[in-house]
């Protein structure tokens, strides 16, 4: 779904997966697919970073040398995915998948311009520390090449979705 | 996910001499995923078909290559994502109960041997007729594009 108009990133800034500074700027010139998980979760986040880098391999199957869309996972689980982590994360799903996490403040500046939610839950009763869950919102966001926040998909999300529409809108802005 | 398995149709077990007599229970498109690097928690999925008068409660799922399986379900309301542990999972009688990606899934933790894609895993599915059925799948990983 199109925005009806581009809504502009507040100031914010994450880390990477190479530890590097993420801020707005990251996201000028080049359309982004953002999608908000944690790597502790075995379902819907490497499904859909599944359709979403497979996706990415049709764009480019399709149209060669063609501009693609970016993949950004951003980590709302900061407490256990550290960058390093998240490196070795997103290299499992291919080239153009980056990562990305921060503080929670810095975080919720852009979830709630996104209009994304999380909330890192409490480990069931006799359980590790560390063994939570998170809710998060599962759509997918699209950041243009303005680095604006311009549309988003909702879930459950399909390969063919992806392939069909991210041309549609990469083509009119 | 790509199915790509034929159906594995296993059938009930009675165990102790109670439980339902016959083939009642039966799994099929058995799929085990291995983690993505770096992390720990393998997923299965599969359908459990309960071809039986009376519903059966599927209520704990074991592997000697698994210390811990836990049932989950990814809930998804109103656009958030959570998950939801179960402690067990009914099937109707004449119905079926799918595992399947975005919601009911197996995790797999603290496996005891090495994750080996390709390696047949094998699991046991624990019900409260008595029945216990065991299925195996190769593990597989997830895909990578390049």
């Amino acid at each position: 779904m199109r925005l009806p108009s581009p809504m502009a990133l507040p100031e914010f800034e994450l880390q990477d997966q190479d530890g590097k500074p993420l801020t707005k700027e990251w996201f000028e010139n080049q359309w982004t697919l953002v999608f908000f998980g944690f790597t502790n979760c075995p379902d819907i986040c490497p499904a859909t970073l599944q359709v979403l880098s497979l996706a990415r391999a049709q764009l480019a199957a399709a149209s060669p040398g063609g501009t693609l869309p970016a993949i950004l996972l951003v980590s709302v689980d900061p407490g256990r995915d550290t960058p390093d982590i998240l490196k070795q994360y997103v290299a499992h799903f291919g080239d153009g998948v980056s990562g990305a996490t921060g503080k929670l403040d810095e975080l919720q500046k852009l979830t709630k311009t996104l209009g994304i939610y999380f909330a890192i839950e409490d480990p069931a009763p006799d359980s590790e520390p560390d063994n939570y869950n998170v809710a998060h919102s599962a759509h997918v966001v699209v950041i243009d090449n303005h680095g604006d926040y311009s549309a988003v998909f909702s879930a459950p999300h399909t390969i063919e979705a992806f392939v069909a529409d991210v041309p549609l809108l990469m083509s009119r802005r | 996910m790509n199915r790509s398995l034929p159906w594995l149709l296993v059938f009930a077990i009675s165990v102790l001499g109670c439980g339902e007599s016959g083939p009642d229970l039966a799994i099929s498109d058995i799929q085990v995923v291995a983690p993505v690097p770096g992390r720990t928690a393998s997923v299965a999925y599969l359908t459990v078909h309960n071809q039986g008068r009376k519903p059966a409660a599927l209520t704990s799922v074991s592997s000697s290559q698994f210390a811990r399986i836990e049932m989950h379900a990814t809930i998804l309301k109103d656009g958030v994502a959570r998950m939801q542990a179960l402690d067990t999972v009914i099937v109707d009688a004449k119905g079926t109960v799918d595992f399947a990606p975005g919601g009911r899934h197996l995790m797999l933790f603290e496996p005891t041997t090495g994750l080996i894609p390709g390696k047949n895993i094998s699991l046991a599915l624990h019900f409260d007729t008595g029945a216990i059925l065991t299925v195996e799948a190769p593990l597989k990983t997830r895909i990578k594009t390049d």
